[in-house]
């Protein structure tokens, strides 16, 4: 295999990876803290489960960091493809953003989540507060997202792949 | 342990301390006209309470809240720290009731790190070497005092002392700072307590040096020459310290510095209410649970006994909540 397309698998691998792995470590915290909450009172299982979900996404935005990847260099296609290893590592440095932060959000947006759980169970009526404060930390998801978006973007422009 | 490996544990206390008595319930209680109406209130909390005797009732709150903290704690030996005292006590009790001929049953206090009626067997049977090792050192030299001399008083010492070394000791061990700064201040609380106490029995400065635990808050050595010398230079040495509002507290009176200390304790507790993780929570659980049955104590004895509501006002803790 040629190191360019060994460069380029690194980097889907690491998106979806390190991504995945956050948002695990992510919701099975917060999921700990939810079901300490339900476990005490089971009414509580609808808003305790939004704050669950929020460290899942950097998961899903991994994925289709890797999707793109893979897309966007006609690897998922296959067919006859080169890739110098200067490129490789062109497309590797695009998918870091996603993958380092990704990986790091969804551990610290978790840790937000889960201190809302504790908001939940002791004023369910403030909910709303407790999504917010984890919520926000989305924003640097999203940011990385963007940043990995564009750069593949510009990368498969500038090689002349499209 | 990490702190994120108890945030089960917390979430579930934090459900648990919604159901704890608030401060606008204390008062109303507080305001009740009869024991009878506190008692009705009361069990609308939960307090299964019966006629006049409310001790029950009290103690199955505090054998609720450890059935659940043990049942939640990710490892419940890092609990010592907090449990030892009870440990002592059941030691203390086990030993005057030998010497007095009599059954410590029904004295034991729970919950403890080590089975009461192991240590009652132990006790009995003189085989110092198969209580559990902390307890041993304490056993051996009150046993002693007690065989040799007779003298209670310095016997219970000895051991209420080990019981405060023996805290800080766990505390270490278990590596939380929320147990290392209530251990040690428990101990620097309970050795004015101590102290005063020996002042005002005119007790000698030898006894005071085996009642006194070494803390990190004032050198030994000092604050047991400050006593030495009489009230007014311990009150005087005290209010150079952290403790000073301790030494006003003490000339009012033992009641007041009591109330005084249980809420300093409560103080290094409360930064625990806001931390989502971590053992804070929990052992503010602990001793939210046991003020909160140290206040119902408080305000149904001062309803029985028809104490004006702003006596019983006086005694109350601060609770966690």
């Amino acid at each position: 295999m040629e190191l360019g397309i060994f460069f380029i698998i690194l980097g889907a691998v690491l998106a979806a990876g390190l991504s995945g792995m956050g948002s695990a470590r992510g919701t099975s915290l917060v999921g700990q803290a939810a079901a300490g909450v339900v476990s005490e009172d089971p009414s509580k299982f609808g808003k305790v489960l939004i704050l669950q979900v929020l460290p899942a996404t950097q998961g899903l935005y991994g994925l289709l960091i890797a999707i793109l990847t893979l897309s966007f260099t006609k690897i998922m296609g296959g067919g006859d493809i080169h890739y110098t290893w200067q490129q490789g590592l062109a497309f590797l440095a695009a998918d870091l953003p996603m993958a380092v932060v990704g990986y790091f959000s969804a551990i610290h947006q978790a840790k937000a989540a889960a201190a809302g759980v504790g908001i939940v169970a002791k004023k369910p009526n403030e909910s709303g507060k407790a999504i917010t404060f984890a919520a926000l930390v989305e924003t640097y998801a999203i940011l990385a997202l963007l940043v990995s978006v564009l750069a593949l973007n510009g990368l498969t422009g500038a090689f002349g792949i499209r | 342990m990490k702190d994120t490996d108890y945030s089960f544990a917390v979430a579930r206390v934090r459900v648990n301390e919604t159901r704890l008595l608030q401060n606008g319930e204390l008062g109303a209680l507080i305001a009740a006209p009869s024991y009878a109406d506190c008692v009705r209130r009361l069990k609308e909390k939960g307090y299964e309470i019966s006629g006049a005797d409310y001790g029950p009732a009290l103690e199955k709150k505090l054998s609720d809240m450890w059935a659940l903290l043990s049942e939640i704690l990710p490892d419940p030996a890092e609990f010592n720290s907090v449990l030892i005292r009870n440990d002592f006590h059941n030691l203390k009790v086990c030993l005057k009731a030998l010497a007095a001929e009599k059954s410590p049953e029904g004295l034991f206090a729970a919950p403890s790190v080590y089975d009461p009626n192991e240590i009652k067997r132990c006790v009995y049977a003189r085989e110092n070497d198969k209580l559990p090792e902390p307890l041993r050192h304490a056993d051996r030299s009150a046993y002693r005092i007690l065989t040799k001399t007779g003298f209670a008083q310095l016997a219970e010492t000895v051991i209420d002392r080990a019981s405060l070394e023996h805290a800080i000791e766990f505390a270490k061990q278990a590596d939380h700072p929320v147990m290392l700064r209530l251990a040690e201040a428990n101990a620097a609380l309970t050795d004015i307590k101590v102290l005063w106490r020996c002042i005002q029995t005119g007790k000698a400065e030898s006894f005071m040096e085996r009642a006194v635990c070494a803390c990190e808050a004032f050198p030994k050595a000092q604050i047991i020459a400050a006593a030495a010398e009489g009230a007014g230079a311990f009150l005087e040495y005290l209010s150079h310290t952290a403790y000073a509002p301790g030494a006003e507290a003490l000339k009012e009176s033992m009641t007041a510095y009591e109330t005084w200390a249980d809420n300093t304790l409560m103080g290094i507790l409360y930064p625990g209410k806001s931390e989502a993780f971590g053992i804070a929570a929990l052992v503010g659980y602990y001793y939210a649970v046991r003020t909160e049955a140290l206040n119902v104590r408080v305000l149904l004895s001062g309803k029985l006994n028809g104490l004006p509501a702003d006596t019983i006002r006086e005694r109350m803790r601060l609770l966690y909540v």
